[in-house]
């Protein structure tokens, strides 16, 4: 804890940064004698719930890192010695979930070109704490994110849901595997010296075939259908959780033909829970498959628009998405292509070109949470869920507005109420 | 290797036998429009199944007389004399030759920039060299040969593409090329050309200005002399009179010096513009444009120069956005030379039909194929047929094809359609012009057959 | 202190207008309205046009009525009239008795901005002279249109963005004198500081010389042969007829330029200036200008002891400290932030120009203070501020006609004006028409569920956003 002291302290770099050093650290002394209970009374949460609930001078009360309680202020009591933050102006907003980023580890190790499809790559190891990108990302309101290898080989690796706090990988890391990521023409053509789409489809499905087949197997020993035991893969072995459906793909597509054949070889024909990355041009023609698809996600950027160039039109991929029907949409930022802490201004992209703004927080937030597999954790605002939110000035998707605060498992991990700001 | 210049069996014996009959027949039926012939004249009737006119209605199964390579009358059952040649094309379709406005066919093309007035399009020109069978195989009886290279490269020359030889050329400086399709150069070029014609009618200008007082001055001198010569009496009028046998030819020329005014040489690149400035040429300058911005750009280049005679030339692409000035144009009732092309509007996917745009918008529309190849040539017609299923007039279509391009180079009096008057250079067609599968069967130039097609030279 | 004099200032500045605007048309018999104030016509603000000038045949006219009116150097002007004659605003007010031959735009309640001016853009216009290269027909024209842009400097020139015309393109040549003062080139340095100091002494011998000539008139002029080249352009700026363009990043080039500034008495106007937070009041102090981009990042750099890096707060920074700000948006993967860029990264070019500026209110300026860096703060900041960049009579009449708050995500522009002339109408065109056609922003949901702002609307009362 002294470490994460003196960090904190180093984060306050303003000119009349002695003074504030003092005070921060001071801050942080109180917090770690605090109360059991920290209790927000804010303007308004956006609890992102089943009920689309909005609590205009709402309180939302912390215990040990989960919400306790979040109601109107005349509804909720607040327990005597809890600390009280209060922002009657502001917007409390469950902490959003970036589903694409390369940014929370070391970004050198992105593109791992091994083979072309290569399941044992795993961006576990290369999860790094407290950098620069950590900070970007709270100031931009984001808690939670799945870091991913990039898109250079078909299969790059194992993805790592991780949360933007203060502490060890291991306090970080929520969810291993989190996610397999596979990508789709495109990028992965660039290959070694260029492969073309069928050889890439061939070989994808050949993995995931063979990853299908162990799990197969050995799900025929453990019901003693198989009387010997297959050989141990540890390749494999991890992808046994995919096929349980426990963890999905999130797969890098760009276009119609490239989103329909996720959709038809991951989703269809290995039964995978899939997302859908980017999915930009003209992929949204393949809506009514997505909601065929039924858990299909679909989370859409950096490219918010698409020009349509037989119509003299500009179109946002979001809003054609979502006019399209289909029930659940995201976004992302591809981090370090958008930087990390902008993410709420893809959604404001999104919206400029046509989506709703309910919509496009709940695309960062619960949707994110959904995808992961984690809706029970992170992604909104009820009893006994992380505490992780941010309080914005306002509109957290209006760029004018400022993210004040950010709370990660209860731990104020930004706030800059009265610091020089960098984002 | 070229089959033109085919010679048609002409019955001179048997059209002087005729001669008599013909005559007596004129006279006893003294039908209300009729031909005669004198003995040194030739008379060709052309009795043609269908006749495009142009100017007038379309004619089943009329004749065109024609004397001595000049259209005399059209009509219905017309009367002519007995020892007339008859040309039977009462299977095919007859109209008037078409004129390749804007052509480099056969000839090199040069990178070349700045101000080339001098340069003929046609200066390269070998016509031995030169393949036109695709050229009359679609109906074209000349071309305007544009000089080569951007800028002002020089003037259009018109030639024929078939006949004889000394007819072969129409007019061998007709307009003025001006390049404008990269306004940031090319409007540099143009300021600057005209800005020098003026320098130069300028300088033509001082110097008669200056010629005529000198000759004043003279003049006034030559008086004062004589006056006080008059005045000093008869000693001077001797004086000169003696030293003019003495010295013979040393004075002779100094006093036979020319009294005209001898204007200071103008640049010879500069001269076509001089006579556009000077409203001295025949015809007007073709600026040739990519875009729609092409043409302001243009204008305002000329807005010193209103009066200075121009035609625009709108390089239609696929998806061109030359209808952002469809209406300007059609206010100005210009005529515009392109190409029949249906294309897009920009950025979309939607055709538009250009042609019939700018007519409805009030402009007159010339039409050229959309390159040299023989490809493009052959599929001018069937490109024309496109537009007129696109919503193009079918009379618009076929007077953009036959008569704007002779007005564009001011021959229109002379050629582009059949009536009287007019030089009989003719196609005839074995089916309608709009037909694609018609195909140009025989060429007529200043009333003789000197081209017919390959199948036709074959069944005979 | 200096805070309250400007809000003094502004105070008065309103007021004044007000006087102006809330006057009645000439010849015009004023009916009051429904609580309105009875102005006293200041008899000097009066727009003063003869009559029969007025009534000439030949003059363009153009009316936007029913317009909320954002004039930015004053007061929003609720409802008013804005008459323009051949292309400049002729009047502002309201019963404006508009000519019968004027082409009026009823906005019915939109709001009424004047046009964008963007500091720097390519693709746009053509380089050199714009007027002799600019496809006035281009696609990128119109889409710099739809967002709100009318001025854009193209190389070191302002034109306007005259869609289907060339008349009155141009707005100033010749913005910018370059000079490069950079560390990584000592010897250019030096020749620099020499030239200035051969041309400051150059004006100092024809000050001498001028004194001298009083008393003899024989006096030698001195030698200016020389004066071409960079020496052209220092003796500009140091006879203040321009000013310098450089670019310039980090605290230490800032310095070195604050110094010349302040040796040789040059105004500069600075490019980047990312850590110009860090020296804010040494960079008011030299009379710089800025062209900022709020949304830079710029890591701190731990090597140093003192506060490095990028801040959103930049903008804010310095404006309080008097630095003239102008904004430019940041750049993508498809291109630089001054470009149009179709390649789908949105919001990192200029056809979302204004959301920048929303950056600045993100870092504390405020909503007005920050739509002035995209229109009159960029005009003053390129010297075109008698022209373009804010709503007043005898300005060029450029507007951009808004369905919401101009810095709103969800706002776009449903006419845009140029030299009183719709450039752009958003029906018409189409890039954008079947995004929110009605123009609301979003369908009002109930006040419980999802109000759009608390409280005080401190966006559109150009408040700040509160420390909470």
């Amino acid at each position: 804890m002294k470490c994460l002291s003196s960090l904190r302290s180093c984060r306050c770099w303003f000119a009349a940064g002695a003074v504030l050093a003092a005070s921060a650290t001071g801050v942080l002394a109180q917090h770690d004698a605090a109360p059991a209970v920290t209790a927000y009374r804010v303007g308004k949460v956006i609890t992102m719930d089943d009920g689309d609930d909005v609590i205009n001078n709402a309180v939302l009360l912390v215990k040990d890192g989960k919400v306790q309680q979040v109601g109107k202020a005349s509804q909720v009591t607040i327990p005597d010695g809890a600390e009280i933050i209060e922002m009657p102006q502001c917007w409390l907003v469950p902490g959003f979930v970036e589903l694409h980023c390369h940014e929370a580890g070391a970004s050198t190790d992105l593109h791992d070109y091994v083979y072309l499809t290569n399941p044992d790559l795993r961006t576990l190891e290369s999860v790094n704490p407290g950098t620069e990108n950590f900070k970007s990302a709270r100031a931009g309101g984001v808690t939670t994110a799945l870091l991913i290898s990039g898109s250079g080989t078909n299969m790059s690796g194992l993805g790592t849901a991780v949360k933007f706090g203060d502490g060890l990988v291991e306090d970080l890391v929520i969810k291993f595997p989190a996610s397999i990521k596979i990508a789709q023409a495109g990028n992965p053509e660039r290959y070694w010296f260029r492969v073309g789409r069928s050889f890439m489809n061939y070989n994808l499905r050949q993995t995931l075939q063979e990853a299908k087949d162990y799990h197969d197997a050995m799900t025929a020993y453990e019901s003693g259908q198989l009387k010997e035991k297959p050989l141990f893969s540890p390749t494999y072995d991890a992808f046994r959780d995919l096929f349980r459906r426990k963890f999905m793909a999130s797969v890098h597509t760009q276009q119609y033909q490239v989103v329909m054949m996720t959709l038809m070889m991951v989703h269809n024909q290995f039964g995978i829970r899939t997302v859908l990355d980017h999915s930009t041009f003209d992929g949204y023609k393949t809506a009514p498959l997505v909601i065929e698809g039924q858990d299909v996600i679909t989370i859409n950027g950096p490219r918010q628009l698409y020009f349509d160039g037989t119509q003299r039109k500009i179109f946002g991929n979001a809003a054609r998405w979502w006019q399209a029907g289909i029930p659940k949409l995201g976004i992302n930022t591809d981090s370090p292509v958008i930087p990390q802490e902008e993410l709420s201004y893809q959604a404001a992209m999104a919206c400029y070109y046509g989506w709703g703004t309910y919509e496009a927080i709940r695309g960062l937030t619960r949707i994110g949470a959904e995808a992961l597999a984690l809706e029970d954790r992170v992604g909104s605002l009820k009893p006994g869920m992380d505490a992780d939110f941010a309080i914005w000035s306002g509109d957290p998707i209006d760029p004018r507005s400022v993210c004040w605060m950010t709370v990660i498992d209860g731990k104020i991990v930004r706030d800059v109420r009265n610091e020089m700001r960098r984002f | 290797m070229i089959p033109n210049a085919v010679k048609i069996p002409t019955h001179r014996s048997l059209a002087g036998l005729a001669l008599g009959v013909a005559v007596a027949a004129t006279c006893l039926l003294s039908p209300s429009r009729a031909v005669a012939q004198s003995s040194d004249e030739k008379i060709v009737v052309v009795k043609a199944g269908h006749v495009i006119t142009v100017t007038g209605e379309d004619i089943e199964n009329g004749e065109i007389i024609i004397r001595d390579g000049k259209i005399e009358l059209v009509g219905k059952r017309l009367e002519y004399p007995a020892g007339a040649t008859i040309i039977d094309a009462s299977n095919e379709t007859v109209m008037p030759g078409l004129l390749n406005a804007f052509t480099r066919y056969g000839l090199p093309n040069y990178n070349r920039s700045g101000v080339h007035g001098n340069n003929k399009g046609a200066d390269d020109a070998m016509l031995d060299e030169i393949d036109f069978e695709p050229l009359l195989s679609n109906g074209y009886t000349a071309v305007a040969w544009c000089p080569p290279g951007g800028g002002i490269p020089g003037v259009a020359s018109i030639y024929r593409t078939a006949g004889p030889e000394e007819d072969r050329v129409l007019d061998a400086e007709n307009y003025l090329l001006v390049w404008m399709t990269n306004p940031s150069s090319d409007k540099g070029v143009w300021r600057g050309a005209i800005k020098k014609a003026q320098a130069e009618i300028d300088k033509v200008e001082k110097a008669r200005k200056d010629w005529d007082e000198k000759q004043k001055k003279e003049a006034e001198e030559a008086k004062k002399k004589a006056e006080q010569d008059k005045a000093n009496g008869k000693e001077g009028e001797q004086k000169p009179a003696e030293p003019k046998p003495a010295d013979g030819k040393g004075e002779a020329p100094k006093e036979e010096k020319p009294k005209e005014f001898e204007p200071p040489k103008i640049d010879p690149a500069h001269q076509p513009i001089v006579d556009l400035i000077q409203k001295k040429a025949g015809v007007k300058a073709l600026i040739v444009l990519g875009g729609a911005a092409d043409y302001l750009h243009a204008e305002q280049v000329l807005e010193d120069q209103k009066e200075l005679a121009h035609n625009y030339y709108l390089r239609l692409g696929i998806s061109s956005d030359f209808h952002c000035i469809a209406e300007q144009l059609g206010e100005k009732k210009a005529l515009i030379l392109t190409h029949g092309l249906i294309g897009r509007f920009p950025q979309t996917a939607n055709r538009n039909n250009p042609v019939a745009q700018f007519i409805e918008a009030g402009c007159e529309v010339a039409l050229t194929p959309g390159s040299d190849s023989t490809f493009e040539l052959d599929q001018y017609r069937t490109r024309l047929a496109d537009q007129v299923r696109a919503g193009l007039r079918r009379a618009d279509a076929i007077k953009a094809i036959t008569l704007n391009p002779w007005k564009l180079v001011g021959m229109d009096k002379q050629f582009g359609s059949i009536e009287k008057g007019k030089t009989a250079d003719l196609i005839f067609l074995d089916g309608d012009v709009l037909d694609p599968a018609a195909r140009v069967q025989r060429m007529m130039i200043g009333g003789e057959v000197v081209w017919e097609s390959p199948e036709r030279q074959a069944s005979r | 202190m200096r805070v309250a004099t400007r809000n003094w200032l502004r105070t008065a500045s309103v007021a004044m207008l007000i006087g102006v605007t809330a006057m009645p048309a000439i010849g015009q018999p004023r009916r009051p309205r429904r609580g309105e104030q009875p102005a006293q016509p200041p008899p000097e603000a009066l727009p003063a046009a003869p009559a029969e000038e007025t009534k000439a045949e030949e003059d363009r006219w153009f009316a936007i009525t029913n317009g909320v009116v954002h004039t930015v150097s004053g007061p929003v002007l609720d409802g008013v009239t804005i008459l323009c004659r051949n292309g400049k605003i002729f009047q502002i007010g309201r019963n404006i008795e508009i000519p019968e031959d004027a082409e009026t735009l009823d906005v019915g309640g939109l709001q009424v901005y004047p046009g964008l001016v963007a500091v720097r853009s390519s693709g746009i216009h053509s380089g050199g002279s714009p007027e002799d290269g600019t496809d006035v027909y281009s696609f990128n024209m119109s889409l710099a249109l739809a967002a709100g842009i009318t001025t854009a400097v193209s190389g070191d020139t302002a034109a306007k963005l005259t869609y289907g015309t060339l008349d009155d393109m141009i707005v100033k040549r010749n913005l910018f004198e370059s000079l490069s003062y950079s560390s990584n080139d000592p010897g250019g340095k030096r020749r620099v500081r020499e030239g200035l100091d051969r041309v400051r002494q150059y004006l100092r011998d024809v000050a001498a010389y001028e004194e001298e000539k009083r008393e003899n008139p024989e006096a030698k002029a001195p030698d200016d042969k020389w004066i071409r080249g960079p020496y052209a352009s220092y003796l500009k700026l140091l006879k203040h007829e321009s000013v310098a363009l450089v670019d310039a990043n980090d605290t230490h080039e800032l310095l070195q330029y604050c110094e010349l500034a302040d040796t040789y008495g040059i105004k500069f106007v600075v490019r980047g200036a990312y850590e110009a937070w860090t020296v804010a009041s040494r960079v008011s102090q030299a009379g710089m200008a800025a062209i900022i981009t709020p949304r830079q990042r710029v890591d701190e750099n731990r090597q140093f002891n003192r506060p490095t890096g990028s801040t959103i707060e930049n903008a804010r920074i310095l404006h309080d400290h008097g630095v003239r700000v102008a904004v430019t948006p940041v750049g993508s993967l498809f291109g630089p932030g001054y470009s149009i860029s179709l390649g789908g990264l949105a919001g990192r070019d200029l056809l979302h120009l204004a959301l920048e500026a929303a950056f600045a209110v993100r870092g504390g300026m405020s909503n007005d203070d920050a739509v002035r860096t995209v229109t009159i703060d960029a005009a003053r900041v390129l010297g075109i501020d008698d022209r373009v960049g804010s709503i007043e009579i005898g300005k060029d009449a450029d507007f951009v006609i808004a369905d919401g708050d101009l810095l709103h995500y969800m706002t776009l522009a449903r006419w845009t004006v140029v030299n009183g002339r719709v450039a752009y109408d958003k029906e018409k065109e189409g890039i954008y028409s079947h995004i929110r056609p009605n123009g609301d922003a979003s369908a009002p949901p109930p006040d419980e569920y999802w109000p759009r702002r608390l409280g005080v609307d401190w966006h559109r009362e150009g408040k700040t956003p509160q420390q909470p």
